[in-house]
């Protein structure tokens, strides 16, 4: 008989998840090369207790320390921070940060005005495509734009994705950096009372700009027959907000309205009016339309408060989220799109052999540890070919 | 010496001289500002001593001043400045002024997010067939040349997407050049005058007097001095006060009247805070003509005046001696061991009770157990900081901050 997850039961299981599961060498490993020049112990931890109990400015020196802390506070969160210039516990307050991996947090919360499927905490195979989406836009943003090649993507245990880059000009981006690269990314803006979102000015679009709209055709049908975009009266007039023309807009509502509520064909309805329109009025206010809704509907939404800041604690990756159960596994982001939220192992299915998922899960779990590994392999080669090139540097007279 | 201004000049010069230079510059800068026609003025020639002389005297009151609107002037005026003489440069001065900065940068020691990207542009403009280009053929619509810069060094292009980035290095299109240049001059002033220390240079009385000029240069141009603070609005602006002196405001409102030593230093804050001279008259003069409410004082306007109006004015430096009084420093304040004393730093002296209720007549619950932390650790500074901190989305930098915090720096860092 299959159990269900009893978040009660977290205290007592997770002495066992951090002893036999999580990745405690990896994970070391991985922050050490983060850390570089400084030692693992500058790096802040922090840890959620059972009774919301918050502990600030811890630090391990090595794997042993990590083990002996797992057991003897029994972490239900555990979340990352930067790198300081002295070990934490000493310096608090009037330490200074070094360094601390560029992060990304993309939440499907943030795209509540656009998904029709679920609502806050509610998620679904359906709209986790925008995750898949917003996966494959900024990973190949980082690498093809920034050069970034040490990205490492966590499932956040709920509904949404992490991505944290420790390459070392990104540990090292300053906050005008950070800033300035959230906003680069940012296309989306404005709030709750804004019905157009998107702005794309310029005789040119610019070529990342272009790159995201080739990745998001490449599901933008699938996902407007899914979310059924289109289909509703509410849906219908959100398109229609967006359209700043009113001509254009009055035709569209008059056209759409009659049609029957499948929105491929509304959409594809629309593409036609639009088309038309373009070939006898005044094309430059609404030139960029189409790419514009595009944008707004599955363009990654980041939350760009976690990228700008850099003594932000963000959770780790293998923690255990205390509402779902589940782990926060690594992926590969070729992989996003097949990957089901029923399969991420779960701290009771991990433990328990009888569980019905047990078997399966297990797999994605040293799967998940794998990817983990390959990203860690990555980082420590590309670390010491930056090291050496840098101590040739500086020998040279 | 190039109008980039890299490094100050070395040398010496008779005071009056030095007053003169940065006054006149002054007016410059705010003849450009007002977009008035640009007339030729001696003390501001580019390349010339009295020109780097007077920028880098301007940068040390802006960095005294501490006032967010001052930055903002001098910011925008020399950046005008720079783009006026950039406009104005033929293909062969540009190539020499590259050239210049070439030889100084190689000699200067710079932030190298500024000297490395300035010494790729330079080297490139230094070069006849681009610097014939740029100031001839290039437009607003030209690509024909591409530099290469770390993304890093580009922000302001990147983050608005001007520019095509490709495995983390930007490339930069010939158009853009001028516009680098300009950002690149304008980032290294932030620097220089966010980010230089001075060693107590504001109590040298001749610096002092230069800054009195200035500020009263300014205020005929109504160009904005530290915010004002009057007789009519300081209630309101209390709220954004420091602690020590929202306490100070608090006993004043009260019983009408301080301690002497207290009175000082709460005159010399809210002169400092932005005050003027008749504000501070007013203020006085409306409590200290009611009676006194619970306090020993005897002292009272109507008796009094002569004796008041005098140390007011004499604070402002308009009386005796003519000293520029700052108010007091955390440090200084925090020494006072006085027991009496109705002031003091009141993450020191104040018991638990007293400093709750104080913090929360100005904001709503603040999370007191990282303040207290700091308290029982001595660091009372760092807990005001924390206490200044609260709802703040932007970090302010207190590695920068804490350094001779005072009042007064609270007070700027909350009314921003």
């Amino acid at each position: 008989m299959a159990k269900q997850y009893d978040e009660g039961m977290l205290s007592d299981m997770l002495p066992i998840y951090y002893s036999r599961h999580f990745p405690q060498s990896l994970f070391c490993r991985w922050l050490s090369c983060g850390n570089y020049p400084q030692p693992l112990a500058n790096r802040e931890l922090s840890f959620t207790l059972a009774d919301d109990v918050y502990l600030r400015y811890l630090s391990i020196s090595n794997q042993k320390e990590l083990q002996t802390l797992f057991q003897k506070k029994c972490p239900h969160k555990l979340d990352i921070g930067p790198v300081y210039n002295i070990k934490p516990s000493i310096g608090r307050h009037d330490a200074i940060v070094l360094a601390r991996e560029l992060v990304f947090d993309i939440d499907l919360t943030d795209y509540d005005e656009i998904r029709t499927c679920c609502q806050e905490a509610n998620v679904c195979d359906k709209c986790w495509r925008f995750m898949v989406i917003a996966c494959e836009v900024i990973n190949t943003a980082l690498k093809e734009d920034f050069g970034f090649q040490n990205i490492l993507w966590v499932f956040s245990g709920r509904r949404g994705i992490h991505c944290w880059v420790s390459d070392h000009d990104a540990r090292t981006l300053d906050s005008p950096g950070r800033t300035a690269v959230a906003d680069y990314l940012c296309l989306i803006t404005g709030g709750d009372n804004q019905n157009k979102k998107v702005n794309l000015v310029g005789d040119n679009l610019h070529s990342s700009i272009r790159r995201s709209i080739n990745i998001i055709d490449k599901y933008f049908n699938i996902i407007v027959q899914e979310q059924e975009f289109f289909s509703t009266k509410e849906g219908l007039s959100k398109l229609l907000r967006v359209i700043p023309d009113e001509t254009l807009r009055k035709q569209t509502e008059e056209t759409l309205d009659k049609l029957a509520p499948s929105s491929l064909e509304r959409w594809e309805a629309f593409i036609q009016i639009y088309n038309q329109f373009c070939k006898h009025n005044n094309v430059r206010k609404i030139k960029y339309l189409i790419e514009e809704i595009k944008i707004q509907y599955c363009y990654p939404r980041l939350d760009v408060h976690v990228t700008k800041g850099f003594n932000h604690l963000l959770k780790s990756p293998f923690s255990i989220h205390p509402k779902t159960g589940k782990v926060s596994v690594v992926f590969k982001p070729e992989n996003i799109n097949s990957m089901k939220l029923d399969s991420v192992p779960t701290i009771h299915t991990l433990l328990d052999d009888s569980a019905k998922e047990n078997t399966q899960h297990e797999a994605n779990m040293r799967t998940a540890i794998k990817s983990f590994q390959e990203v860690v392999f990555l980082l420590e080669k590309t670390e010491a070919l930056r090291r050496k090139t840098e101590t040739s540097i500086s020998l040279d007279f | 010496m190039t109008f980039f201004y890299l490094s100050p000049a070395k040398g010496n010069l008779q005071i009056h001289v030095l007053e003169t230079i940065v006054i006149k510059r002054l007016e410059h800068l705010n003849a450009i500002l007002s977009n008035n026609a640009i007339q030729y003025n001696e003390y501001v020639m580019e390349g010339s001593v009295y020109d780097n002389v007077g920028h880098f005297m301007l940068c040390l009151a802006a960095i005294i001043e501490q006032s967010i609107d001052f930055y903002k002037f001098v910011l925008k005026t020399e950046e005008a400045l720079f783009q006026h003489r950039l406009k104005s440069l033929s293909g062969y001065d540009l190539r020499r002024f590259a050239k210049k900065l070439l030889r100084i940068i190689r000699k200067t020691d710079l932030n190298t997010s500024i000297s490395e990207p300035l010494q790729v542009l330079c080297q490139y403009l230094s070069l006849k067939n681009y610097a014939h280009h740029i100031y001839s053929e290039c437009d607003n619509q030209c690509s024909s040349y591409f530099l290469k810069f770390k993304f890093f060094h580009c922000l302001q292009f990147l983050s608005k997407r001007q520019v095509e980035v490709q495995n983390g290095i930007a490339l930069v299109p010939c158009k853009k050049w001028k516009e680098y240049l300009i950002i690149l001059f304008k980032n290294n002033l932030k620097y220089r005058l966010y980010n230089t220390q001075l060693d107590n240079i504001n109590s040298d009385p001749r610096i002092s007097g230069i800054i009195r000029s200035i500020r009263k240069t300014l205020s005929l141009w109504e160009v904005p001095v530290p915010n004002v603070l009057t007789s009519q609005n300081v209630d309101e602006k209390s709220k954004l006060f420091p602690p020590c002196m929202v306490n100070l405001h608090k006993q004043l409102r009260t019983r009408h009247r301080l301690s002497h030593e207290q009175r000082f230093n709460y005159s010399l804050f809210l002169k400092d805070s932005g005050m003027p001279l008749n504000e501070s008259i007013l203020f006085w003069k409306a409590e200290y003509s009611s009676s006194p409410n619970g306090h020993s004082c005897s002292h009272n306007w109507a008796k009094d005046e002569k004796k008041f109006l005098y140390g007011i004015r004499h604070m402002y430096g308009l009386e005796g001696g003519r000293k520029n009084y700052s108010c007091r420093s955390c440090h200084q304040i925090q020494g006072i061991e006085n027991a009496s004393s109705e002031g003091g730093c009141p993450f020191k002296s104040f018991h638990e009770a007293q400093l709750k209720e104080l913090l929360h007549s100005s904001q709503t619950g603040p999370p007191l157990s990282e303040i207290n932390d700091l308290i029982e650790k001595k660091q009372y500074t760092k807990a005001c900081l924390t206490f200044l901190q609260i709802g703040h989305k932007d970090v302010i930098d207190c590695n920068k901050v804490n350094l001779n915090f005072t009042p007064v720096k609270f007070y700027t860092l909350k009314n921003k």
